[in-house]
């Protein structure tokens, strides 16, 4: 219902009687009802219902009462109450059938001349064995319908067959680049520095990052030098310490430790070893 | 005073009836216009109030308009002054007579035995059906069959496909209302064979 409308079960209650001594607040529903079309629309409609549940005898013996008594009084009402009737006879009766069309008029076949001769006989065969030659015409239409549904069905079969292998091979490309894609957005990113520094400039070294990046696996080749425990920290191009950790165990191949990649941005960082007179120093690109 | 206000034909020195058509409107056209319309909603309320005759309440309630607006008393809200009298009519005729209750038979539907009346409301129920649309005549068909849970299962699924209870309501109330008014057509005209 449209607010600033009464509720259905208000409306019901006007129109079986029951408000007409709260008189004030009888005239305010009469006066909407008045001057409001779709309000008033609304009442007519909440009144062709009280008429159903008359004809289905689903009232309280108290709205019967009501209905009896008061609401069928004018005699337009009591019109409703047989048009309603009157419909779901006619709609009950025939529940999904339309009124039926004009039937079908079949031609009579061509009269026997009175003469005879040879087209009379032919008319007689036709008209003595019409009906035969009705259901062998009938029959044939039915044969050549069957194969026709065979081979369509036959067809249709053919191409879910054909469909059917294309969207397992969709599937099956769909996992593989999901695969790829996963390999792609892999939250670890590597840095390697194996071999001689040869130019302490962040150009040599690019890494790239995405925003699924978590860690950075650093691997520093320390070119000969004994194992033991390094200090490292990260920094950036001015100098900014961003990361450190420290007493990094070495092995014979080299530092291998893992930085947090959530504070880096686009840019030239540095990572300088204790005891190292080298800095590793590397861009780092971060792609959305 | 209703005869003489009714079937008075209109001069050049107005009478009443005419004096309250220039109330309601300088332009006549649009003042019948208007009269039509203020006695539909009219009779509409004595209706819903249940009134044995609401055309004969009606009349009651013009009657005293024009007399309201002869004795030259002004009013700007035609409608609003024609509700004010009618609801007075109303007490009036509440106070006065006390509703017994119809006779049972004088209610329910006729019989399911054949008679030439009700022959003749069913051909011209047929002729009205087959004027609506297929939609229309579907919509009306599966709202008005079944009974008990069945029906209202239907009407369920019926209100959801149709934008919600009130609006199938609506919606089946002015295709009752157009068959109502076919049928009022076919009965008054000649005979349907």
């Amino acid at each position: 219902m449209t607010s600033g409308f009464p509720t259905e079960g208000t409306i019901r209650q006007y129109l079986l009687g029951r408000l007409d001594d709260q008189e004030q607040l009888e005239k305010n529903l009469s006066q909407q009802m008045l001057l409001n079309h779709e309000l008033s629309e609304i009442v007519d409609s909440i009144e062709d219902e009280i008429i159903e549940d008359y004809l289905d005898g689903s009232l309280s013996a108290a709205d019967k009462k009501a209905v009896e008594d008061y609401f069928l009084r004018p005699a337009e009402r009591r019109k409703k109450l047989e048009f309603a009737g009157l419909l779901r006879q006619r709609l009950g009766r025939r529940p999904d059938v339309r009124p039926k069309p004009a039937p079908v008029i079949v031609p009579e076949p061509a009269p026997i001349f009175p003469g005879g001769g040879r087209d009379s006989g032919l008319v007689n065969h036709w008209r003595s064995h019409f009906r035969t030659y009705c259901e062998l015409a009938a029959l044939v239409v039915f044969t050549v319908s069957l194969i026709y549904g065979v081979k369509v069905h036959h067809d249709l079969q053919s191409q879910l067959e054909a469909t059917k292998k294309q969207l397992e091979q969709e599937h099956d490309r769909a996992i593989n680049l999901a695969g790829q894609l996963q390999e792609i957005q892999q939250p670890v990113a590597r840095l390697t520095f194996l071999g001689p520094i040869l130019r302490d400039t962040p150009d040599t070294h690019v890494l790239e990052i995405n925003p699924s990046t978590q860690r950075i696996k650093v691997e520093i080749g320390l070119q000969g030098r004994s194992e033991g425990a390094y200090d490292v920290r990260l920094e950036t191009q001015a100098g900014a310490q961003i990361w450190s950790q420290t007493r990094l165990k070495a092995s014979s191949n080299g530092l291998r430790f893992e930085m947090p990649a959530q504070n880096i941005t686009t840019g030239a960082y540095c990572l300088a070893v204790n005891s190292q007179p080298e800095r590793y120093c590397f861009h780092v690109k971060v792609t959305r | 005073m209703v005869n003489a206000i009714m079937t008075a034909q209109p001069g050049p020195d107005s009478g009443p009836f005419e004096r309250f058509l220039l109330w309601l409107s300088p332009d006549r056209d649009l003042a019948l216009k208007m009269y039509r319309e203020i006695m539909r909603k009219i009779i509409k309320y004595f209706v819903r109030k249940s009134c044995d005759d609401p055309e004969e309440l009606f009349c009651e309630t013009r009657d005293r308009v024009i007399r309201i607006i002869s004795d030259r008393a002004q009013y700007d809200n035609p409608e609003a002054l024609f509700y004010s009298v009618a609801t007075n009519v109303w007490r009036e005729e509440r106070r006065k007579t006390k509703p017994e209750p119809l006779p049972v038979d004088d209610i329910l539907p006729l019989p399911p035995q054949e008679t030439d009346e009700k022959e003749r409301k069913s051909r011209c129920l047929d002729v009205c059906l087959a004027k609506l649309q297929d939609s229309e005549h579907a919509l009306i068909t599966i709202y008005h069959q079944g009974h008990g849970l069945s029906k209202i299962e239907a009407r369920r699924l019926l209100a959801i496909e149709h934008g919600g209870e009130n609006n199938l309501r609506i919606k089946t109330f002015r295709i009752r209302t157009r068959l109502r008014a076919c049928m009022d057509g076919c009965m008054n005209g000649p005979r349907v064979n």
